[in-house]
């Protein structure tokens, strides 16, 4: 199975004079593995996730997957944003069929994987709309079909699901999940929620602010699928909130030059 | 029973139908054609009152009846035609090199911020010229009068189409950038399928505006030594004292600018998506 991933003394700032932003991250993860990232706003994250996309560049260190250095953004790991970002002029078909088409597959084949991905997120009918006739959570799942239509080993997740109501929500946690699951797909997810960093998570990786740092990891433990009210949850959320009220105490900033603190995952 | 019932259910609809669409018809046809009755009644009455006037009466050929008149002889004579067509040719060459050198110069001033701060000051310094004062540039510059007039007419469009292309390129959502290269876009297929399309409502606003400035800069272009297109009848006329036929051409400019932006109009909302469902 593919789709490791391997960050190594990322650190980041976005200009010289500017604060760092993330400070010697290291981490690795296990290809299918499902991770969440969760830290308060402004801890990094967010920025952590786009380098892993090779959407941007880190200041210092790299991200390898699959034991490549992420130098671009590619299909192969793709990221879903907190906003579905259809293209408004392009027809459900159309947009699911995106990565395909950029990447140059017969329409034949095109067709056949879209019909798939709309029948998996269950938008079928809704084919030939154009995105604005559906709801957030529609555009979220086509936009879930469209990041799985290249059949990436890695999909990013930044906060793809903040923007919903909570049935909604609580729907596409579970369909993510799975699927990835189903596929072997690596997870990494940003997120502030803590039971949504349980409900989806082989593992949570807890950050810290000011620079942003991982300073805790708590392995879920849970069995699938995953039940809020189950009393094994309400042990891991106990025990991640404990952690993240850690990062109550915020550190002054630091610049890059200003010397290494950042504490290593243990997951390094 | 049930009989009366359906018809007075059928009645009720017909009425309630009846209700909605006389507005509709109000505002589709009714307002405009009241519109035109009145400057039609204006043109009339100042008709009359030149041709009641000592002073101004060899201008009574301004009038709507003599100038209908000569609209028929126009048409007949073959001449108008002749005259469009050529009109049609300089506008339409100038607008597709205005569109040709706007659309790519207006995405890329819109993308690359540098770009617009280099080019803003020259753009916005050569905008403010009118077309017109590069008439005698355009005549030393260029070995036909064709390519003179065409010139002009590229002066005119090119900015509108320029300006309102970065304008369109400034307003895409940065997300679709983002989601685009991560689906392995290249930047071709960027251009291609995602640029393109989000702009083509605001590139269309621009071509209407160019045609618009086109057209009204086409005539006094025409006056340029040619021998054909409605610039030149109208000068013609003039020249003549046809009075009847100036405002017969004066009336074809007018339709055919009408006919022109109404086109226009259809396709800016054929791309406009943001109107769409």
């Amino acid at each position: 199975m593919s789709g490791s991933i391997s960050v190594d003394y990322v650190s980041h700032q976005f200009s010289e004079t500017a604060e760092a932003v993330l400070v010697d991250i290291n981490l690795n993860v296990k290809a299918g593995e499902l991770v969440s990232l969760i830290g308060r706003s402004g801890c990094g994250k967010s920025t952590l996730l786009h380098i892993m996309s090779g959407l941007v560049d880190p200041s210092e260190g790299c991200v390898r997957i699959d034991g490549k250095t992420v130098i671009k953004p590619s299909a192969r790991w793709n990221m879903m944003f907190q906003k579905a970002s259809l293209f408004p002029w392009m027809s459900i078909r159309e947009n699911v069929a995106l990565g395909l088409k950029f990447a140059g597959i017969g329409k034949k084949e095109i067709s056949s994987k879209v019909d798939e991905l709309l029948d998996l997120i269950s938008l079928t009918e809704k084919a030939d709309v154009k995105p604005r006739s559906l709801s957030g959570g529609q555009q979220q799942r086509v936009a879930l079909a469209r990041s799985l239509a290249t059949s990436p080993t890695v999909l990013l997740l930044d906060e793809p699901f903040s923007a919903l109501d909570t049935f909604t929500r609580s729907a596409l946690q579970q369909d993510v999940a799975t699927i990835c699951r189903q596929k072997g797909i690596t997870m990494v997810l940003v997120t502030h929620d803590i039971d949504e960093a349980v409900l989806m998570s082989d593992r949570v990786l807890v950050m810290d602010q000011n620079p942003g740092r991982i300073i805790d990891e708590i392995a879920v433990d849970l069995s699938w699928p995953r039940k809020h009210m189950n009393q094994d949850f309400q042990r891991v959320r106990e025990k991640l909130l404990l952690a993240f009220k850690g990062t109550e105490k915020t550190e002054p900033p630091r610049t890059l030059d200003g010397g290494r603190h950042g504490v290593e995952s243990s997951a390094a | 029973m049930s009989g009366d019932l359906a018809i007075a259910h059928n009645t009720g609809g017909t009425r309630h139908q009846a209700r909605y669409l006389l507005p509709a018809f109000v505002g589709r046809y009714l307002y405009p054609l009241s519109g035109l009755g009145i400057l039609f009644v204006v043109w009339w009455f100042g008709g009359w009152l030149i041709a009641n006037d000592d002073d101004l009466s060899a201008f009574a050929d301004f009038a709507p009846g003599p100038t209908f008149a000569a609209l028929v002889d126009l048409i007949g004579s073959g001449d108008l035609s002749d005259s469009i067509l050529s009109s049609l040719y300089r506008v339409g060459t100038g607008l597709l090199w205005g569109f040709a050198i706007g659309v790519p110069t207006g995405i890329l001033i819109g993308y690359l911020t540098i770009a617009m701060r280099v080019a803003n000051v020259p753009f916005q310094f050569l905008r403010m010229i009118s077309p017109l004062a590069w008439m005698p540039i355009a005549v030393l510059a260029f070995e036909t009068w064709d390519s003179a007039i065409i010139f002009l007419i590229v002066m005119a469009t090119v900015w509108p189409i320029m300006f309102s292309t970065s304008h369109g390129v400034k307003r895409i959502d940065p997300d679709w950038f983002k989601v685009s290269r991560n689906l392995g876009a290249s930047g071709t297929q960027m251009v291609r399928t995602i640029i393109l399309p989000a702009i083509m409502a605001d590139v269309m606003a621009g071509v209407r505006l160019a045609v618009g400035v086109a057209w009204v800069v086409l005539v006094p272009a025409e006056y340029l030594g040619v021998t054909s297109g409605l610039g030149y009848a109208i000068n013609d006329a003039r020249d003549t004292l046809a009075y009847d036929t100036l405002a017969a051409i004066v009336l074809i400019i007018g339709v055919i600018g009408y006919m022109l932006d109404s086109a226009c109009a259809k396709l800016v909302n054929r791309f406009n998506w943001h109107q769409e469902a």
